[in-house]
């Protein structure tokens, strides 16, 4: 796939340079300005317990990342990408051993005694529909459903044909809408 | 419960039914109300970070040769200049002494060239002046044919001054 013009907006691109004149000022203005869209990719795609870790993760590997991207990738592209590795090197590590967030989730309902026991129902039936879904298929509809990313960002950030996207979100939409009726969901 | 196989990995934009891909509204509109919160980052998160990449900055700075100075780029020229002038200046010496010594060489006088080429010229037409000669010792032999007999004469005079047993 052909790389994109720069395409950093400039409050980001300020910050870039900054960074790449090893201002740590600047890098804490571009992580609280990102680090919450960050943080909710990763807990839409790992486990709650290590979020704070694996945020760091993607922080460091950004700032050490930062002399390669410019001019070559948008930087919240680059930035969800980063993230979306780190999701899938820790699923990697993590995938021999059930979590222990898997475990906990599955007895939430029952365990459930808040006054919106609705909510936190509904919260728990997407986490475990998440999980039931395959990982390419849990990251597309993480990123354009709940981060709001476009289509064809996504399409450049796993360097995939727009149509595979497309396709893998409608598979993924589907698994998902099947999962809630059998939980006795109608939408 | 498995999630569906993907059907066409590498389906394209050409797809020949495009409103299968139609938005869901109202499965998005529930993810995005119910999806799991995210736990707030603990209070010191961000120094960690911070300090992580201060940790980054050090290391590079310390892995990173120091910047060269002025003064210690000229020390550096002037220890690797010195001794290649010396080697340079040593080299061009010896070279000037050879050819100087050649040059100096006396020229022959015009007599010594003439005794000179006179005697290459009549040791190249003597057979017996040259020791692959031995090999051929047969006169028969030198021309690949039957010499005449005046080369024969010649020849074997030649043989009997060069050999004592000939007494002729």
């Amino acid at each position: 796939m052909s790389a994109d013009p720069l395409k950093i907006d400039d409050s980001d691109h300020a910050l870039i340079q900054g960074c790449l004149q090893e201002s740590t000022q600047s890098f804490r203005v571009l992580y609280r300005r990102h680090q919450h869209r960050v943080r909710s990719t990763l807990m839409s795609l790992c486990d709650p317990e290590v979020l704070d870790d694996l945020v760091q993760d993607v922080f460091v590997r950004v700032w050490k990342g930062l002399p390669k991207l410019e001019g070559r990738a948008k930087f919240t592209t680059w930035l969800y990408r980063i993230t979306w590795n780190v999701a899938a090197d820790y699923r990697r590590s993590a995938a021999q051993t059930r979590s222990r967030w898997q475990s906990l989730t599955h007895q939430l309902p029952h365990q459930s005694t808040e006054p919106n026991w609705q909510h936190l129902h509904y919260q728990d039936l997407i986490k475990r529909g998440l999980t039931q879904l395959s990982f390419e298929h849990r990251s597309v509809i993480v990123l354009h459903d709940l981060q709001d990313l476009p289509q064809q960002e996504i399409a450049e950030m796993f360097e995939i044909p727009l149509g595979t996207v497309k396709s893998r979100l409608f598979h993924a939409r589907a698994a998902l809408r099947k999962f809630l009726q059998h939980e006795e969901i109608s939408l | 419960m498995n999630p569906p196989a993907d059907p066409d990995p590498n389906l394209n934009c050409s797809d020949p039914n495009p409103e299968k891909f139609a938005d869901d509204p109202a499965l998005v509109n529930f993810l995005q109300r119910y999806q799991p919160e995210v736990p707030a980052a603990s209070p010191d998160l961000e120094d960690r970070i911070l300090n992580a990449v201060l940790d980054e900055v050090t290391q590079s700075q310390s892995a990173a040769p120091p910047p060269m100075s002025a003064e210690h780029k000229g020390w550096k020229m002037a220890r690797w200049g010195i001794p290649a002038a010396i080697a340079a200046t040593i080299t061009l010496l010896w070279g000037g002494s050879q050819i100087w010594r050649t040059a100096k060489r006396p020229i022959p006088s015009e007599r010594d060239l003439e005794a000179f080429v006179a005697d290459s010229w009549m040791s190249a037409f003597d057979p017996f002046n040259d020791v692959d000669t031995d090999v051929l010792a047969d006169p028969g032999e030198w021309w690949g044919q039957p010499p005449s007999s005046s080369v024969l004469a010649e020849a074997n005079t030649n043989l009997c001054k060069r050999s004592s047993s000939c007494h002729e």
